[in-house]
């Protein structure tokens, strides 16, 4: 980050922001949360698949990953420090901007860009993985988007998906429970309507040439707080498929 | 926050004590960068060949010390414990029957489960401490400093602020091992319980010229326990046990005060010529007892390990295994932390740890303090509690009391963390 093209009150602003994306009782709170689930999925599986050892300290060195909706580079930052060459886009600008500050204080080297998945498409950049966790959920066109972040696979390579069922059980507790119950998350974060179920998701990668692999269900212990890996889909649910080889 | 950081590291532990290097060389597994900071500018070696003080490890104690080398590289051997007999006093009992006598734990149950384990090994505090500084020195990624205070401890948005000599470091995680009266934990704004027993333990070797059988040996009396833990022979073929010795406060202080002759006197009315003629070895040291358990065990950067945690009664003789159980569940957590990619102070391994180590050492202290109280009684219904109570510590002690204290912390967890079953942190799983 160039410091001498910036405004001081924006970097402040965006440092507030750094700060609250990072902090771990912030309002990221539940992303933090399930972070190690999620991240302990995504990196078994792509050791799986690319033949890595799973304990290596460099176990993703030279994978090429997309993580699309980065956020404030949550994702992002460990599969980094796992030796990944990471690119993390997202539309939100402020997004990009906490995320870009915050590698820097980790003194970590992630290309971050403010670019929708569709844009990102008319460059022809193709990637060994691409992340599209809990972003599906939040987007007007699903069917143009889903066929955008396939077309960001390369052949054979994988896509990630995490979201949240449309069930009477996630209504009831990501909804009713998390936004207004637990106030884990600000009210309105989500719209129930707009959830895919396990089977419209599949339907979506079969029509992208992708093949479905594996799904499984996220859900969350209260006594100890924790996230694990279960086989009910019915709230959040966590999957990856792989792009044909043509 | 007039300094600038001198220097950024990824985890600094602050005691250089039997938790802190217990902590340092465990953590060191997980390929963490680790600097142990050490308050003294040197160890003497005289002061610390005094100090009497034993430590009884535990079989999954054990297992995690030999895997991280410090077996191998003590001066003296472990020297196995293989059984446990339980005593209460005559003058305790007020139970019709007189003298209860209970021959205790290596038991059909432990003998088939185990093998030929013991139920615990003895080893010298100052060997230990030797040995984890010698191991220590061959680690690339553990650096060692001298004559280090610790001056101040922040929070801050980017990782733990330390000022130490007056310069400023950041790190990820502080792990404070500074003992029962931590600055480190004064400095996070921790609170703790702190209740003095009113007690001293008297702690010394003695030889004796019946042998020991490898039993260790505890009386339960109304104003504390004494124990009697076997240590071999000496370099003149004599048995030598080691002794821990609680009374009053005061009491105890009379009896350090005298000579060897009258004070193996006083221990041989209380053996009750069981382990025959007695010479004591060296003075008694006198240690207060307090229970103290801190309100928290971590906080964001910063965990609470050993005594600056946990104190407890020494009865069962579990506060170091406390100890080494706080060190494996850190480097455990820390190691599946950093395959993940994420830091060493991620929530995953505070939180974890908060909930695992306050649960641990909450039934640790419980057991002991009961117990504690239990036998500090006289009356006639307490008498006879302790006499099911006798029964149920024989199945409980040392092993069965640390099985169960672990499986109520690792609710959720399927197994003991790699440590503890002498598994090394870089194994492939």
């Amino acid at each position: 980050m160039n410091a001498s093209t910036i405004n001081p009150e924006e970097v402040a602003k965006f440092e507030a922001m750094a700060a609250e994306w990072w902090s771990p009782d912030g309002k990221f709170k539940p992303l933090h949360k399930f972070n190690p689930t999620r991240l302990d999925y995504i990196i078994t599986h792509i050791c799986a698949q690319f033949n890595r050892l799973r304990s290596a300290p460099d176990s993703l060195k030279g994978i090429n990953i997309l993580d699309i909706g980065c956020g404030g580079g949550l994702l992002c930052e460990p599969l980094t420090r796992l030796g990944a060459s990471v690119t993390g886009i997202d539309v939100t600008e402020a997004n990009i901007n906490v995320a870009r500050l915050h590698a820097e204080q980790e003194g970590l080297d992630i290309n971050y860009e403010v670019i929708s998945s569709e844009e990102l498409v008319k460059s022809g950049k193709t990637f060994d993985v691409v992340l599209n966790m809990e972003v599906v959920e939040h987007v007007g066109d699903v069917g143009l988007f889903m066929k955008s972040c396939s077309q960001l696979v390369k052949p054979g390579g994988l896509m990630f998906y995490a979201t949240l069922n449309r069930t009477a059980k996630s209504y009831l507790l990501a909804i009713l429970g998390a936004e207004y119950i637990l106030r884990w998350l600000p009210a309105g974060t989500h719209d129930w309507h707009k959830f895919l179920t396990p089977q419209e998701l599949t339907d979506y990668l079969t029509l992208n040439d992708l093949h479905n692999i594996d799904t499984a269900g996220m859900s969350f212990m209260p006594l100890t707080g924790k996230w694990y890996l279960s086989k009910d889909l019915g709230v959040n649910y966590i999957g990856l498929a792989q792009k044909h080889f043509d | 926050m007039s300094s600038q950081i001198s220097e950024k590291c990824e985890i600094v532990i602050v005691g250089a004590g039997l938790a802190g290097y217990a902590a340092a060389i465990a953590l060191a597994g997980t390929g963490a960068d680790i600097v142990l900071l050490d308050r003294a500018s040197k160890v003497s070696e005289d002061v610390s060949t005094t100090d009497p003080r034993t430590t009884a490890l535990s079989p999954s104690s054990f297992k995690m010390l030999t895997c991280l080398d410090i077996v191998a590289a003590l001066h003296e051997d472990p020297k196995p414990i293989a059984a446990m007999k339980i005593t209460e006093a005559a003058s305790v009992t007020k139970w019709p029957g007189g003298g209860l006598d209970f021959e205790a734990a290596n038991n059909a149950t432990n003998g088939a489960e185990d093998g030929d384990e013991a139920l615990a090994y003895m080893v010298r505090n100052h060997d230990l401490l030797a040995a984890f500084e010698k191991v220590s020195q061959s680690l690339p990624n553990l650096s060692i400093r001298k004559g280090q205070s610790v001056t101040d401890a922040v929070q801050t948005s980017q990782g733990m602020r330390l000022t130490v000599n007056g310069d400023e470091m950041l790190c990820d995680l502080v792990v404070a091992c500074d003992g029962r009266q931590s600055l480190v934990r004064d400095f996070l704004g921790i609170r703790m319980i702190n209740r003095d027993y009113h007690r001293a333990a008297l702690v010394t070797d003695f030889s004796h010229s019946l042998p020991h059988n490898n039993i260790a040996r505890q009386i339960f009396r109304t104003d504390g326990p004494l124990a009697c833990l076997p240590l071999g022979q000496n370099a003149d073929g004599e048995y030598v046990s080691s002794l821990v010795w609680v009374e009053k406060t005061k009491t105890a202080k009379n009896l350090a005060a005298l000579s060897p002759e009258r004070f193996a006197h006083a221990l041989s009315e209380q053996l009750d010529g069981a382990l025959g003629d007695i010479g004591v070895l060296h003075a008694p040291h006198c240690f207060a007892l307090s229970l103290i358990l801190a309100e928290n065990y971590a906080a964001p950067h910063a965990v609470l390990l050993g005594d600056a945690a946990h104190v407890i009664h020494p009865l069962a003789g579990q506060g170091y295994n406390l100890t080494l159980r706080d060190a494996a569940i850190l480097a455990e957590h820390v190691f599946e932390a950093k395959r993940l990619g994420l830091k060493a102070c991620d929530m995953s391994v505070t939180e974890t740890y908060e909930l695992n180590r306050r649960a641990d050492a909450f039934a640790m202290a419980s057991l002991t303090d009961g117990l504690h109280r239990l036998f500090g009684a006289s009356f006639l219904p307490l008498s006879w509690a302790r006499h099911v109570g006798m029964g149920l510590l024989n199945n409980a002690l040392p092993k069965s009391v640390e099985g169960a204290a672990q499986r109520y912390a690792d609710r959720g967890v399927s197994q003991p963390p790699r440590l503890l079953r002498g598994t090394k942190l870089d194994a492939t799983p």
